[in-house]
């Protein structure tokens, strides 16, 4: 998580309106864009004062970014691992059986190869810690899931999260009798 | 994020951004015509990264900042996990918060 991705409250003395007023909104200058002959005029960003150190410490911070944000966690392990025995039987690339992962009863398939079937083995290590209880998610997943990776995996994809997110969109394309659409 | 936006608790306990409307703009895009979706939420003073800029100059917050952010990101993680929702953008375990914490003056705190 980012940042970028928490954001914190406004202060009591914030005074919306007078702010607003004393910088009111503003557009960058015209500048081309696509398609050729397009143009555009980006908004200017323009916060709000920020608090002193001594006001952050007082003010609520929320969780933003909400637009990879999941409710049926079920459905979403059972397709990614409908997706990676699909990508198995298709390139026939399935290499070994490693040992589950956090204590889950289930082992993973991890195959090698080809591309696909390495996101796909990463999607299976985040796809399981999304669906463990919340305690789970927020100490075992943490701290077990770059050991579990293994150094082979390590090497060819380390910290890849924006592949499992990918699968992840793929699977959820993936029909009830395996066709992709 | 609709599924977070009952009111259910004060947002201030939530620690969750609340969507409070959404709509969508028609826009040109590569020549054709699109829809943006447009998120209305609660008004926030700002994004901590930009607290990270200002505070210090090592980039990194400070550790009684750091703290109170950590604590209330994992108030906002729960309250959705209560709910049966996972932010999924969470998945590097905070990593950001952790890696740009200093470390040497964590045990003065």
């Amino acid at each position: 998580m980012k940042p970028d991705n928490i954001v914190f409250g406004l202060r009591n003395a914030t005074n919306v309106d007078e702010c607003l007023a004393l910088d009111p909104p503003r557009r960058h200058a015209p500048e081309p864009s696509w398609p050729p002959g397009t143009m555009v005029e980006p908004a200017v960003s323009q916060p709000f004062p920020l608090p002193s150190l001594e006001e952050a410490l007082e003010l609520p911070y929320f969780v933003a970014d909400w637009g990879s944000g999941e409710e049926d966690l079920i459905f979403f392990q059972v397709i990614v691992l409908k997706a990676i025995q699909l990508n198995f039987t298709q390139n026939q690339t399935l290499a070994r059986l490693v040992p589950s992962f956090c204590g889950l009863p289930k082992a993973s398939y991890v195959a090698s190869g080809t591309t696909g079937s390495i996101y796909g083995v990463l999607d299976v290590w985040y796809a399981r810690p999304l669906t463990l209880p919340q305690n789970h998610y927020l100490t075992d997943r943490l701290l077990g899931v770059r050991a579990a990776y293994g150094r082979e995996l390590v090497l060819q994809k380390p910290s890849n999260f924006k592949e499992a997110f990918h699968l992840w969109r793929t699977a959820s394309s993936v029909s009830d009798d395996g066709v992709f659409w | 994020m609709h599924a977070l936006s009952l009111p259910l608790v004060p947002r201030d306990e939530s620690h969750v951004l609340s969507l409070v409307d959404y709509f969508e703009k028609p826009v040109e895009e590569c020549g054709q015509r699109r829809a943006h979706l447009c998120l209305v939420t609660d008004l926030a003073g700002g994004i901590v990264s930009t607290m990270r800029r200002t505070y210090r100059t090592d980039n990194a917050l400070p550790i009684p900042l750091a703290k109170r952010v950590l604590h209330h990101v994992l108030l906002g993680l729960a309250f959705s996990h209560d709910r049966g929702v996972v932010h999924t953008g969470a998945m590097a375990g905070l990593s950001v918060l952790y890696l740009n914490l200093d470390y040497n003056r964590a045990g003065q705190t």
